[in-house]
C-alpha cells in the first residue's frame, strides 16, 4: 500500500514538473462583461511557417466561439474591412494603432478585438522522431479606449512527456496549435469572468 | 491488475482517434440550414492541390449524408465572379447575403487546410490533414456552427504498426467523414426538432 501511495505521489509530482499552462494578464480595471462582439484580426508571425498566423487565426476563431461567451465577426468581413481601411496584408497581420482600432470596432460592431501573435510554429527533431512546438501571444484590446483588457501567452511542446505508454503526447502542429489555442482562450475567459 | 492490463490491450488494440471539436453557436439558424453552397477553401498548407481535393470530398460526403441540399458548384464559382472576391479569405457579408438570394441556400461552408503534411515517427513518413469549417447564415451574415479535426496516419494503429495509413489523401478523407458527421448530427438534431 505504501508503494503505491509514494508511485503515485511521483508520479503526480512528474505530471506537475512537466506541464505548465498558458501566463495570463487581466486588467483590474478591465470590465469585460460588455463584451458582445470580438473581431479578430489577422495574427503576425515570426515563425518559419509563413501561413503560422492564419492558421493560429483560424483555430482561435473556433476557440472562443465554442466558449460561448461573445461572439465573433466573420472573419471575411474583418479581413475585407480590414482592406478597405488599407490595413490589411496578405500573408501576414498587422500592428494596429489606436485611431484605426476604434474605426474598425466602428465598422465591425465589434466591442473588442483580439490581435495576436505566433513566435514559434515549427518541429523540432528528437532522434528518429519529430515534435512539435508553438508558441502564441494573445491581447484583448478595447475598441474604444485602446486598452489592452487582457492578455495571455503560451508555449506548448509535444514528445515525450512523462507518461508512460506515449498517452498524452501531441504529435502533430495541428493538434498542437489547437491544443496551445484552446487553453489560452479557456484561461482568458476563464480569469476574465 | 487484470482490469489495468485489459485496458492497456484495449487501447492498444483499437488505437487512439480524436473525436471532432465542434460548437453550435446559434441553434435556430443552424436548423433552417438544408440549402447549402460550399465554398472553395483557403489553402493554408504547401500542398497545392489540397484545398481543391478536400472542398470535393466534403461536396460527396454532405450530399451522402442526405440532411443537405449542394448548390451547383459552378452557380456557386459565377456568384464568386460576380463579387469580384479573388481571395476566398476575404469573403464578406454581402457576398455570403448574395449566395443566399442568388442560390437559394440559408448557409455557407467555408473552410481552411490547416495541416496537410508529413511527420516524422521511429523515421518513417506519417501523414497529417487539419480542417476547420464554419457554417455561416445567409440571412444574418453570421457563424452558426464551427468545427475542426486533425488526423494523422498513425491514430488508428494498432500493435506492430498495423493500421498505420500512409495516404494523406485518405486520412484527408477521414477527416471530413467526421466533420461531416459531426455537423449533420449537431445540426440534423436541430433542425429535427
Amino acid at each position: 500500500m505504501k508503494i503505491i501511495g509514494i508511485s503515485s505521489g511521483l508520479l503526480a509530482m512528474l505530471l506537475l514538473v512537466g506541464c505548465s499552462g498558458p501566463r495570463t494578464y487581466i486588467h483590474p480595471q478591465a470590465d469585460i462583461s460588455y463584451v458582445k462582439m470580438v473581431a479578430v484580426v489577422p495574427f503576425t508571425s515570426s515563425a518559419r511557417d509563413r501561413q503560422a498566423g492564419s492558421k493560429i487565426t483560424e483555430l482561435v476563431i473556433n476557440e472562443l466561439l465554442m466558449a460561448g461567451k461573445f461572439d465573433v465577426v466573420e472573419p471575411g468581413e474583418v479581413k475585407k474591412a480590414m482592406q478597405e481601411m488599407g490595413l490589411y496584408k496578405r500573408g501576414n497581420g498587422v500592428d494596429i494603432d489606436n485611431a484605426s482600432l476604434k474605426k474598425l470596432g466602428e465598422a465591425l460592431k465589434a466591442q473588442a478585438v483580439i490581435i495576436g501573435d505566433v513566435r514559434e510554429y515549427d518541429m523540432i527533431r528528437a532522434g528518429q522522431d519529430s515534435y512539435p512546438v508553438v508558441s502564441v501571444t494573445l491581447r484583448l484590446v478595447d475598441t474604444d479606449s485602446g486598452r489592452i483588457a487582457g492578455m495571455v501567452s503560451h508555449t506548448g511542446k509535444g514528445g515525450p512527456g512523462p507518461l508512460f505508454f506515449s498517452f498524452g503526447e501531441t504529435h502533430t502542429l495541428s493538434q498542437m496549435a489547437e491544443k496551445v489555442c484552446s487553453q489560452m482562450v479557456g484561461s482568458l475567459i476563464g480569469k476574465a469572468y | 491488475m487484470r482490469y489495468l492490463v485489459s485496458g492497456i490491450l484495449v487501447v492498444a488494440l483499437v488505437g487512439c482517434v480524436a473525436s471532432p471539436r465542434s460548437y453550435l453557436v446559434d441553434s435556430k439558424e443552424a436548423g433552417s440550414a438544408i440549402q447549402l453552397a460550399l465554398l472553395p477553401f483557403e489553402n493554408l498548407t504547401e500542398e497545392k492541390d489540397a484545398a481543391r481535393g478536400v472542398a470535393t470530398m466534403f461536396l460527396v460526403e454532405l450530399l451522402r449524408s442526405g440532411r443537405f441540399k449542394l448548390a451547383e458548384p459552378a452557380l456557386v464559382a459565377k456568384v464568386m465572379q460576380g463579387s469580384k472576391v479573388r481571395d476566398v479569405g476575404m469573403v464578406g457579408s454581402d457576398t455570403i447575403r448574395a449566395m443566399g438570394s442568388e442560390l437559394k441556400v440559408q448557409a455557407v461552408l467555408l473552410g481552411a487546410i490547416v495541416e496537410y503534411s508529413y511527420r516524422k515517427q521511429e523515421g518513417k513518413e506519417v501523414p497529417v490533414v487539419g480542417i476547420s469549417v464554419r457554417l455561416v447564415s445567409t440571412r444574418t451574415g453570421k457563424i452558426i456552427w464551427v468545427g475542426s479535426q486533425f488526423r494523422d496516419g498513425s491514430d488508428k494503429e494498432t500493435i506492430f504498426g498495423f493500421g498505420r495509413e500512409t495516404s494523406p489523401a485518405r486520412i484527408a478523407q477521414r477527416v471530413v467523414n467526421d466533420l461531416v458527421n459531426r455537423m449533420s448530427d449537431e445540426i440534423g438534431h436541430v433542425g429535427s426538432e
